[in-house]
């Protein structure tokens, strides 16, 4: 996995530093099985479909017979990708993603997010909408992720 | 110790994964079904979450996450708002599923064959290390779409204060009766 610059004491960044169409830093995973298990683990979420290769080959759930990534895990991924570009104390909302290809082991998924809008509000609930694809190594998005992250307003900034 | 669950019993760390009912294949008979789960009826868990530091750090490890804040506890406790390492949003995946065990309400996520479409969680407080926190449930729908079972799940975390915290709805696409989970568990 790539591991972005983060900044220790780099503070969130003010919402009016946002425009539309900015990119966020992408984050590139390799998805192996010791992944898998290590995320099942921590999820507890065990389904054989993701934590059994032998199961797997016969039950064959989405066609293939490999293992695939937890779709959670691919929404982790895509939240993360808000959480490294504006620091862990970036105050996540909402997070809704959609699955829509499933992510076998030995993909490599590289995510990337877009700031859509900023929602100046002028209340202390100000905030900014994040797109978030998954892509896969052959350009197939494996999951999209919509990020509402609430941010503060630059001291002095005035109404939109 | 089950073969379904031997290939990843050495990765076992916390209390919680020790205690959690790890084999799908072997209680997959006691979870709910599509076909004849109760639907529309909010239900409290008897059950608390606690919030342990370690799960956390499972978490956010797993991930692959770098920064002390999400990793180191030492760097957390002199540095984050409540030095606590702080909580992914996504976190949420563990305390739905520890809450969603053989016989609990909305235990169908965790049937073999299940497909994952679509997910959507609001957070309205972050969690933290440390919260007690509790869960109402129901399962909120269920409908067909282009020949294939989708059901949601609609739960509700509340902390020790009776703080709401998050509100999340998970989809899954089911195979729809017993008979036709079976083949998935027994393969």
């Amino acid at each position: 996995m790539t591991q972005s610059t983060q900044a220790l004491d780099r503070p969130v960044p003010y919402l009016d530093d946002l425009k539309a169409g900015d990119q966020l830093e992408p984050l590139v995973y390799e998805i192996t099985q010791d992944l898998i298990h290590r995320y099942g683990l921590a999820s507890l979420d065990l389904n054989p479909v993701h934590m059994n290769p032998s199961w797997c080959e016969r039950a064959q759930v989405f066609g293939t017979p490999k293992t695939v990534q937890h779709g959670m895990m691919s929404m982790s991924f895509m939240a993360s990708v808000v959480l490294r570009s504006f620091g862990p104390l970036a105050n996540i909302l909402v997070v809704d993603s959609k699955f829509t290809n499933p992510g076998p082991v030995g993909n490599t998924i590289t995510c990337r997010g877009k700031v859509r809008d900023i929602h100046v509000l002028d209340n202390g609930n100000d905030y900014a909408i994040i797109n978030v694809e998954a892509i896969d190594q052959d350009g197939d998005t494996v999951g999209i992720s919509e990020v509402h992250v609430r941010l503060p307003r630059r001291p002095g900034a005035g109404a939109v | 110790m089950s073969k379904n669950t031997e290939v990843f019993e050495h990765l076992v760390q916390t209390e919680r994964q020790r205690g959690f009912t790890r084999d799908f294949l072997a209680t997959w008979e006691q979870c709910e079904f599509w076909n004849t789960v109760e639907v529309g009826q909010m239900r409290q868990n008897p059950r608390t979450f606690v919030v342990e530091e370690e799960d956390v750090l499972a978490y956010n490890k797993a991930l692959g996450e770098t920064h002390p804040l999400f990793i180191d506890p030492e760097y957390a406790r002199r540095h984050a708002p409540h030095g606590t390492v702080i909580v992914h949003p996504v976190f949420i995946t563990t305390i739905a599923f520890w809450f969603a065990q053989p016989g609990d309400g909305g235990s169908w996520i965790r049937t073999p064959g299940a497909r994952n479409p679509f997910q959507h969680i609001e957070i309205f407080d972050p969690i933290r290390v440390g919260d007690r926190l509790t869960q109402v449930q129901e399962t909120s729908d269920r409908f067909w779409r282009r020949d294939k079972a989708y059901i949601t799940t609609h739960s509700i975390l509340t902390d020790q204060n009776d703080r709401k915290k998050v509100e999340f709805w998970g989809t899954l696409i089911l195979p729809p009766t017993a008979d036709d989970v079976r083949p998935f568990a027994t393969a």
